[in-house]
């Protein structure tokens, strides 16, 4: 599983808006599927045979039994041969890979999850897990930031999200469309109208890297500890295993110690162009 | 494995190099020892010592290396090979597993590394530190790498104190030579008159009690002692104090722009560096599209494509590549793996096409104000 892929099968496949689709996917083989375990926020190596192989986080419930499940946007060759498979097509994964979201530690304490641009999916598992479990946490915010305001990919599952009256939910977008009921601007604006405890918070930012360093910025404003926040980092993975050495961020491996990265670790190197 | 030396050295004489290496193949070993080719030294598979390259040293400056015949009948009074050790453990180009479709169904195989007993004769320090270096990164871990591990396993390193050192030498800086400190198999000296052997392990203990060697005498323990010592003197390089923040905090400093403006970017460096270790990764299709082959080939970050990123480059510019080379070598590697990343063989230097030199970047970088440059 970490050296060499296992073939799954397309279950399921749901186009989310016009550049973004998910899969379901489930192992051939049931006893990999039973022995597959993962935390959110980790990520598999998709393999298209002919085509390639990227890292794509994935996006199902941990204890889901109905297998694994990636949102994948169409950015390049790799994306857009995978856009193109159907229900039955056959691919191989390799993982998981990486550090996942700090859930198990985050319980009794107010959540906040910071998504922008497309950048939402490694948190979406992170936000089904807290919510499938959500006597288990304090209060709950989810704050997605988009460009444009039809770039919000979920809709339905915001608005079931929005529909629970023990969630927070806060939505920006740069640029708003007709019917947009959420806040026109960068989503850091928001910020200040999420209801948390600074001093008893887990806070799981995913999103363009400045907007992250500028969310952390202003958290630390607020009197929100380094220790309580935590992002998902991207960069190039190729080999999922740490040896490649194309995800390094400074001296950190950002497939083996992230892609999830505690701030206090991270920071000295989040700001630095070209790490 | 650790090098601890014998209470009462060997010696071998030189006639009887040829003893030694028909006793490695007669085990099934296959010897990989230095030879001249292509006016440089290499490593090659040979059969008998008379192929090493007798009387054979070397000449390294910034950007320029030669070899030239001298009157000494020592095969390794050169300071080290154009090669480092990593393609015997690390491939240049290697396919990890094949997809392809049977009956229908889509298989994966794993593809296993070949590899065969294998004696590396007459290493130098800054290689063997080379090869430990990459075996905490390939090996040493949760999930070693197969292909490496097999490699490794099938190494038998005989050590060589180095005698001489390149202009562009600096391993006691790195504290890796010219004596070595890596664990070795054998380690051994050589004179005029043939060899000392400091120390053995196992399985070669049983090789070398065959040969029914004489100790070596004070006198020659000391010619060595001597001869190594003057090596580590005759080192002009050196490396400022580096630890593991501390090229990270002079990630604006004007010198990697100066470097972008001389730097080809050609990678030279990372390619003859014993301890760079980045890959990439490719899909290698037959022509029917029946077959793929996932294969691993030797990277640099010096490519734009090393940080290519859905879309973007993170280090577009060369200034941006030189600095994270440097910056992971001798800082990042501090936090990775307790040291730095550099074992001071100076072939980054030497076969550098514009004679960058980065001991001299890093005495720049660290210069403290006033100092001349």
């Amino acid at each position: 599983m970490i050296h060499t892929p296992q073939t799954a099968t397309i279950m399921q496949r749901t186009q989310e808006t016009k550049t973004i689709f998910s899969l379901q996917l489930s192992f051939t083989d049931p006893l990999i599927q039973r022995n597959y375990h993962f935390h959110p926020g980790q990520f598999n190596m998709v393999y298209l045979h002919g085509i390639g192989e990227i890292p794509i986080s994935i996006v199902s419930d941990p204890r889901h039994s109905n297998g694994i499940q990636h949102t994948i946007r169409v950015v390049g060759r790799v994306t857009q041969a995978l856009s193109k498979l159907v229900v039955g097509d056959k691919i191989g994964i390799r993982g998981p890979f990486g550090t996942g979201w700090p859930l198990e530690k985050s319980i009794r304490k107010d959540i906040v999850f910071f998504t922008g641009g497309l950048g939402c999916a490694p948190v979406v598992a992170a936000i089904k897990y807290v919510l499938k479990r959500r006597n288990q946490f304090n209060k709950v915010v989810i704050i997605q930031g988009v460009k444009h305001a039809d770039d919000l990919i979920w809709k339905q599952q915001y608005q079931q999200w929005q529909a629970q009256s023990d969630v927070q939910i806060l939505l920006a977008s740069d640029v708003a469309s007709p019917g947009w009921k959420g806040h026109v601007g960068p989503p850091t604006e928001l910020l200040c109208q999420a209801d948390f405890n600074p001093d008893n918070c887990a806070l799981m930012l995913c999103g363009p890297q400045p907007m992250m360093i500028a969310v952390c910025q202003q958290l630390s404003g607020q009197g929100v500890r380094e220790k309580n926040i935590w992002l998902s980092l991207e960069r190039n993975m190729q080999c999922g295993n740490g040896q490649c050495g194309h995800c390094q961020i400074g001296p950190l491996f950002a497939c083996k110690q992230g892609p999830v990265f505690n701030l206090e670790k991270v920071k000295p190197y989040l700001d630095k162009i070209g790490l | 494995m650790s090098n601890s030396p014998l209470e009462h050295p060997l010696f071998l004489p030189r006639a009887r190099l040829n003893d030694l290496f028909q006793s490695l193949l007669d085990h099934g070993y296959r010897i990989m020892a230095p030879v001249v080719r292509d006016d440089s030294i290499l490593y090659q598979q040979i059969n008998s010592a008379d192929a090493l390259p007798h009387g054979i040293i070397d000449d390294r400056h910034n950007g320029s290396y030669q070899i030239a015949q001298a009157k000494t009948p020592r095969c390794f009074a050169w300071s080290n090979p154009q090669q480092s050790l990593k393609s015997f453990v690390f491939s240049p180009v290697e396919i990890l597993w094949k997809s392809f479709y049977k009956d229908n169904e889509l298989v994966f195989q794993a593809i296993k590394a070949e590899a065969q007993p294998t004696v590396i004769f007459g290493v130098k320090g800054c290689d063997i530190a080379g090869l430990q270096l990459l075996d905490q990164h390939f090996y040493h871990k949760k999930t070693p790498d197969t292909h490496y591990q097999q490699r490794r396993d099938n190494l038998i390193l005989f050590g060589i104190n180095c005698f001489r050192s390149g202009s562009q030498c600096f391993c006691t800086n790195t504290g890796d030579g010219p004596n070595i400190s890596s664990p070795s198999d054998c380690i051994m000296s050589e004179l005029d008159e043939g060899y000392i052997i400091h120390h053995v392990n196992s399985p070669l203990t049983e090789i070398i009690d065959t040969l029914q060697l004489k100790l070596a005498t004070t006198a020659q323990q000391q010619q060595a002692t001597y001869e190594s010592s003057q090596a580590a003197l005759s080192q002009q390089q050196k490396l400022p104090e580096i630890t593991a923040n501390s090229v990270f905090e002079q990630w604006s400093h004007p010198v990697w722009n100066d470097i972008a403006d001389t730097c080809l970017g050609c990678g030279n460096c990372t390619t003859v560096c014993p301890s760079c270790f980045c890959h990439q990764e490719s899909s290698d299709v037959s022509i029917d599209l029946t077959e793929s082959s996932q294969t691993r080939s030797w990277d640099s970050c010096f490519t734009t494509q090393h940080s290519y990123l859905h879309g973007f480059y993170i280090r577009p510019e060369r200034s941006q590549r030189y600095r994270q080379w440097l910056s992971h070598k001798f800082s990042g590697w501090q936090s990775q793996f307790g040291r730095i990343g550099c074992t001071g063989c100076g072939r980054c230097a030497t076969y550098c096409p514009v004679g960058i030199d980065p001991t001299q970047v890093l005495q720049t970088l660290f210069k403290r104000r006033g100092e001349p440059a």
